[in-house]
């Protein structure tokens, strides 16, 4: 007789898995097909830039600032198209600048639906070259 | 102080300058495009506006005279046959830099040098090189507030402070100051507000551009008679929101291409033929309580 609550150790860590949206609910399954790409920020750069993906992946940006706080912004549509209709990237935060905090890896994730170049940039002033810190994603077909 | 008519503002004119009409009824650029308006009523007067002047910028291809465009614009103004009622700098005073003390010492430095400036009164205002690595804290040290008002000849300026937040945001606690503040006027009252971003979409991909300033914009269309003077993109620029007139004023450091014009918005590079070409600041005529304005832009050197 159990005179003691036990303990439930999830599969998912007896399995070693290492998940970084941290172990899922017990009786849930990791997502496999999310795409997950570290990306670091630093004054002035993206790295990597480009960043390249197939259309159709779940995306997760990891994304670290090194130095200082800074910012991710990125196009919903490719460049040079109209701003208008179904977005090429589909986001499921609502956010449209991401604060990097300095040391602190920030998730963005989203669905490359359309192929494309989509730009993006940093949105938080970060200092003289704050303007030309921006970078590329390619959606390929 | 003199009071100023019209005839005493187009003479400035004289110094090379080009006067652009703005306000209610004024549809079209020039001279004659001025409306009526009792020209000797109590209440006209004219502002000077600076912008962008860079203190510690260091670049001889962009400015070789970076130490001494600023003291020569100082030198331009106090040359006006006409004194201004005041005068008031749209932000960037000085340049960015990482170094706390360094910010500091460059706002000391600037403070000086304006402070040669032979008006009564002076109103500042931080950019984004002096406040949003920040958060406006070394700004607030040397000149007061990065949000506030003031009024003048029954004109009500208003600045806002779109730039201590790195983000390019004014804020709703601000936003919801400014709604109180304009709750307080009628709705035809002249306002002004000063700024440094444009508050409108102008050219987002250069951070020409507010995050939440359609909002701050939506906050002030019920109001008749407002007019945004700001600065950031280096160059002179006319907009208009609904009744509402945005004018961008030049740099006193470097100008920058017109938006998207390049591909990559770099300043403009120094011309030897022509010193200071793009460079300058502006003398802004109220005339009256009409909320309409005569906008004067002025080299930084005479031609």
């Amino acid at each position: 007789m159990l005179g003691n609550a036990i303990r439930i150790t999830p599969l998912c860590l007896l399995a070693g898995l290492a998940i970084t949206a941290g172990c899922p609910a017990h009786g849930s399954r990791p997502d496999q097909n999310v795409q997950l790409i570290e990306v670091t920020a630093k004054k002035y750069e993206f790295n990597p830039s480009p960043i390249r993906v197939k259309r159709g992946a779940k995306i997760q940006l990891k994304i670290t600032a090194l130095d200082r706080a800074h910012g991710f912004k990125i196009s919903l549509y490719p460049d040079g198209a109209k701003a208008a209709g179904d977005p090429g990237l589909v986001f499921t935060s609502q956010e449209d600048c991401f604060k990097l905090e300095k040391g602190t890896a920030t998730t963005v994730e989203f669905v490359a639906q359309t192929p494309g170049t989509y730009s993006f940039k940093c949105c938080n002033f970060c200092g003289m070259g704050h303007g030309g810190m921006k970078g590329k994603l390619i959606v390929e077909p | 102080m003199k009071e100023i008519n019209r005839r005493d503002f187009m003479k400035l004119a004289g110094l090379g300058g080009v006067v652009f009409a703005s306000g209610l009824g004024s549809e079209t650029l020039g001279i004659d495009a001025i409306g009526g308006g009792n020209s000797t009523d109590k209440d006209d007067f004219y502002f000077v506006q600076l912008s962008d002047t860079h203190w510690g910028f260091e670049g001889p291809p962009v400015n070789p005279d970076s130490k001494g465009t600023l003291k020569k614009a100082v030198a331009a103004v106090n040359s006006l046959e006409e004194k201004p009622d005041f005068v008031v700098f749209t932000g960037d005073l000085t340049h960015t830099t990482d170094d706390a003390k360094v910010r500091r010492d460059r706002m000391s430095e600037f403070r000086d040098i304006v402070t040669a400036l032979d008006v009564k009164t002076v109103h500042f205002m931080a950019g984004e090189h002096d406040a949003s690595l920040d958060r406006g804290d070394a700004y607030q040290e040397h000149f007061g507030k990065l949000n506030y008002t003031f009024d003048h000849k029954g004109v009500h300026f208003i600045v806002v402070d779109n730039v201590s937040d790195p983000q390019a945001s004014v804020g709703e606690a601000q936003t919801k100051w400014l709604d109180q503040d304009l709750k307080r006027l009628k709705n035809d009252a002249p306002v002004v507000v000063l700024t440094h971003r444009p508050l409108f979409d102008l050219y987002p991909q250069w951070d020409w551009a507010t995050r939440d300033g359609a909002a701050v914009i939506d906050t002030l269309m019920p109001h008749k008679n407002v007019t945004v003077f700001y600065g950031h993109i280096h160059q002179e620029h006319h907009f208009m929101t609904g009744h509402i007139a945005h004018h961008a004023a030049k740099s006193l450091m470097f100008p920058l291409p017109a938006p998207g014009s390049v591909p990559k918005r770099a300043p403009i590079p120094w011309d030897p033929a022509a010193p200071y070409k793009g460079l300058g600041f502006r003398a802004i005529a109220a005339e009256g309580r009409q909320g309409e304005y005569q906008i004067l832009e002025l080299p930084v050197m005479k031609g």
